[in-house]
C-alpha cells in the first residue's frame, strides 16, 4: 500500500554531487560480470541444486525400497494363512 | 555498440544515471537503497540491451520501466508500505490541475488522503506525470502505448482523482 505525504521542507532535488557518490561504472561492470557468471553456471555445479537433486534421489530410493518390502510382505502372507 | 559489448553501455550509463537515481530515490526515500536499486536496474538494462527495440520512444522510458519494476520488487521484498514524499511545488502543480478555485491548503490535505485510496494504475500515472515530471512520450514508452494514449490516460486519472476528492469533501 502506498502513502503520500506532502513535505513542505523538501526543497530542491538531490544535487549531482550527492548522486555521483553512487555512480561507478567500473563497479557496475564488475558486479554485472559476476552476476553473469553465476547466471551461466550449469545447474549441476550449483550446490543448492546438487543438494536438492540428492534429496530427491534419496526420497525416490526410500519409496522404492518401502514398496519393494511391502510387495514381499504381501507375497509371504497367504502361505501363513494356509492350514496345515 | 552497447548491444555488441556491455562496456559500450558506459556513455548511456553516464547520461541517464542521475535521472534514474532521482526517479528511484523519490520512490524509496533512502540514498543507499536508491543506489542499490539503480545499479540493479542498469545491470538488467545491460543484460537485456540486445532485446531493446527502438519504437520511437525515448531510451529513458525503457530505463524508467526497468527501474520501476525494481522498485516494485524492492517493496515486495521489504513487505512495507511505500511512503511517497511530495514536495510542495509538485503538489501545487497537481492541485492547480484539479481545481484552481478551491482553497489550496484544503485541497493539499484532501489530495494525500484521496490518492492513497486510488487504484494503483491511477497512482502510477499521477506520479509519473506530476511527481516525476515525465513527458507524455516517456510515459507512453513505459506503458508501451503511444503519446496521445498516454496523455488521455493521465487526464482520465486526473479526472478520477478530482471526482474522488470532490466525493471526499462532500
Amino acid at each position: 500500500m502506498k502513502k503520500y505525504k506532502i513535505d513542505p521542507k523538501r526543497g530542491e532535488e538531490l544535487s549531482d554531487k550527492e548522486i555521483s557518490k553512487y555512480k561507478d561504472f567500473g563497479r557496475l561492470m564488475t558486479n554485472y560480470n559476476e552476476h553473469k557468471i553465476k547466471m551461466h553456471q550449469p545447474l549441476y555445479k550449483k550446490p543448492k541444486f546438487f543438494l536438492a537433486l540428492l534429496l530427491i534421489l534419496l526420497v525416490i530410493y526410500l519409496i522404492a525400497e518401502s514398496s519393494r518390502k511391502q510387495a514381499n510382505f504381501e507375497e509371504i502372507q497367504p502361505t501363513e494363512i494356509q492350514k496345515p | 555498440m552497447a548491444k555488441a559489448n556491455p562496456a559500450g553501455f558506459a556513455p548511456l550509463y553516464h547520461y541517464y544515471f542521475e535521472a534514474i537515481f532521482r526517479f528511484v530515490h523519490r520512490k524509496v526515500g533512502s540514498m543507499d537503497d536508491a543506489g542499490d536499486i539503480t545499479s540493479m536496474a542498469f545491470m538488467k538494462a545491460i543484460a537485456n540491451i540486445g532485446k531493446y527495440e527502438d519504437r520511437g520512444f525515448p531510451f529513458s522510458s525503457w530505463l524508467y520501466r526497468i527501474a520501476s519494476n525494481e522498485v516494485v520488487m524492492y517493496f515486495r521484498k521489504q513487505k512495507k508500505d511505500q511512503v511517497i514524499r511530495i514536495d510542495l511545488k509538485k503538489a501545487n502543480l497537481l492541485v492547480n490541475e484539479i481545481d484552481e478555485d478551491e482553497e489550496k491548503e484544503k485541497l493539499l490535505h484532501q489530495l494525500t488522503l484521496t490518492l492513497k485510496d486510488m487504484p494503483e494504475e491511477i497512482q502510477t500515472l499521477i506520479e509519473y506525470r506530476f511527481f516525476d515530471l515525465l513527458s507524455f512520450k516517456e510515459i507512453g514508452g513505459i506503458l508501451n502505448i503511444n503519446e496521445d494514449a498516454a496523455k488521455r490516460r493521465v487526464y482520465r486519472a486526473v479526472d478520477k482523482l478530482r471526482q474522488g476528492m470532490k466525493g471526499g469533501q462532500a
